[in-house]
């Protein structure tokens, strides 16, 4: 009669087991999942195919779909669902092309240490007790795509370049301020918009292409 | 002779009162500075991780020998860096706790909210509204919160920096 009650309670035990185990491994936010679809919806597309020719920069297919799929994860986290069209998607990559592309006219330069101040930077963030637990997943997750550990995602090459990237802009900025380009009536927003509008006749979209993504 | 010797007092009696009301100026100033890091996501460019430093300043003015109405204030900065260009998309609104508090007094903030401008560089100044001259100690405290756009990214923290200052 002991041994079946001990029996009847370990099994309940392991079936409890069984059942919460998954729930406690598996992310509370999807973030795993979400970063599961992207990856089929990107194999789905040919990395090559062109969507956007600029003067001097393209935008491919899977930069497009890995932004748009980047955003929507973003909005559902806050609880929102995505409004932004595909247009707007578009003219979020084509500004940050846009500032890329002046920065290389206006000869600015990024050296290594000032990628690596910037990477080092991001790490401590990272590394901060407050940290959200979304951030925290996303960050396991962008290693985990590029192979490597949370701790090794900071000196990635392909991370480095998305850093050199920002420190680029940032430097570009830096220099139209000195230079009195920008200043209090004549801001950054400004300029991105003259820029855009500057270049809007030199954008070729492909329509055809851009209305599967709908 | 004398028109000259007059000039060079006169000249005397200017630069050295610009003199010590520079030095009154800039020895009324006691500041504390905080910077933190903070957190983020970018979509962009595949998705990363990204981070901005956030500065919270808070100084208050008052003369050598005690609170002068007229320098008696708390001036309030928060700036952040990396925060040009491909941040600008994330660029949200930067909230101070408000009510501030002062000696146990609050202070009213002015304005509670403000977006952060294309050069990441915040400033408020606050009036104490409390009679500065009462001696006593105070603490003041203050934090810079930042929450980046939810529609373009993810992160955001807060950044308090406190500090005690001694009116004798």
């Amino acid at each position: 009669m002991k041994t079946k009650k001990i029996i009847i309670l370990f099994s309940g035990l392991f079936f409890l087991l069984v059942i919460l185990a998954p729930m406690a491994l598996a992310d509370d936010f999807g973030i795993g999942n979400f970063f599961s679809e992207k990856e089929q919806k990107l194999e789905g597309v040919n990395s090559s195919d062109v969507l956007v020719k600029g003067e001097n920069f393209t935008i491919t297919q899977e930069e497009f779909v890995d932004h748009k799929e980047n955003l929507k994860m973003i909005y559902e986290l806050n609880d929102i669902s995505l409004d932004v069209s595909n247009e707007e998607v578009i003219d979020q990559i084509v500004e940050n092309k846009l500032l890329l592309k002046v920065s290389d006219e206006q000869g600015i330069e990024v050296t290594k240490n000032d990628v690596q101040e910037y990477a080092l930077q991001t790490r401590k963030a990272f590394e901060e007790e407050n940290i959200s637990k979304e951030l925290k997943q996303i960050h396991l997750e962008l290693a985990k795509q590029l192979n490597v550990s949370p701790e090794e995602y900071f000196t990635h090459p392909d991370v480095l370049k998305q850093y050199e990237d920002v420190v680029k802009i940032n430097k570009l900025v830096d220099h139209m301020e000195l230079e009195g380009t920008l200043n209090d009536k004549y801001s950054l927003s400004d300029f991105v918009h003259d820029l855009k509008v500057e270049n809007k006749d030199t954008l070729n979209i492909n329509k055809q292409a851009l209305e599967q993504f709908e | 002779m004398k028109s000259k010797f007059t000039i060079l007092i006169c000249f005397v009696l200017i630069f050295t009162f610009f003199v010590s009301s520079t030095q009154l100026v800039t020895a009324a100033r006691k500041e504390n500075e905080k910077t933190g890091l903070i957190a983020m996501y970018n979509p962009s460019g595949g998705g990363f991780l990204a981070s901005i430093a956030l500065k919270v300043e808070t100084s208050i003015y008052y003369t050598p020998t005690g609170f002068n109405p007229d320098y008696n204030f708390v001036e309030f900065v928060v700036q952040t860096s990396t925060l040009k260009g491909s941040f600008a998309q994330c660029g949200g609104t930067m909230n101070t706790i408000s009510p501030l508090k002062m000696g146990g007094t609050e202070i009213t903030l002015r304005p509670d909210t403000f977006l952060i401008p294309d050069d990441g560089y915040a400033r408020d100044i606050l009036k104490s509204t409390r009679d500065g001259r009462q001696k006593g100690t105070y603490t003041i405290e203050s934090s810079g919160q930042f929450y980046p756009n939810p529609s373009t990214c993810m992160g955001g923290g807060r950044v308090t920096s406190t500090f005690t200052f001694y009116n004798y």
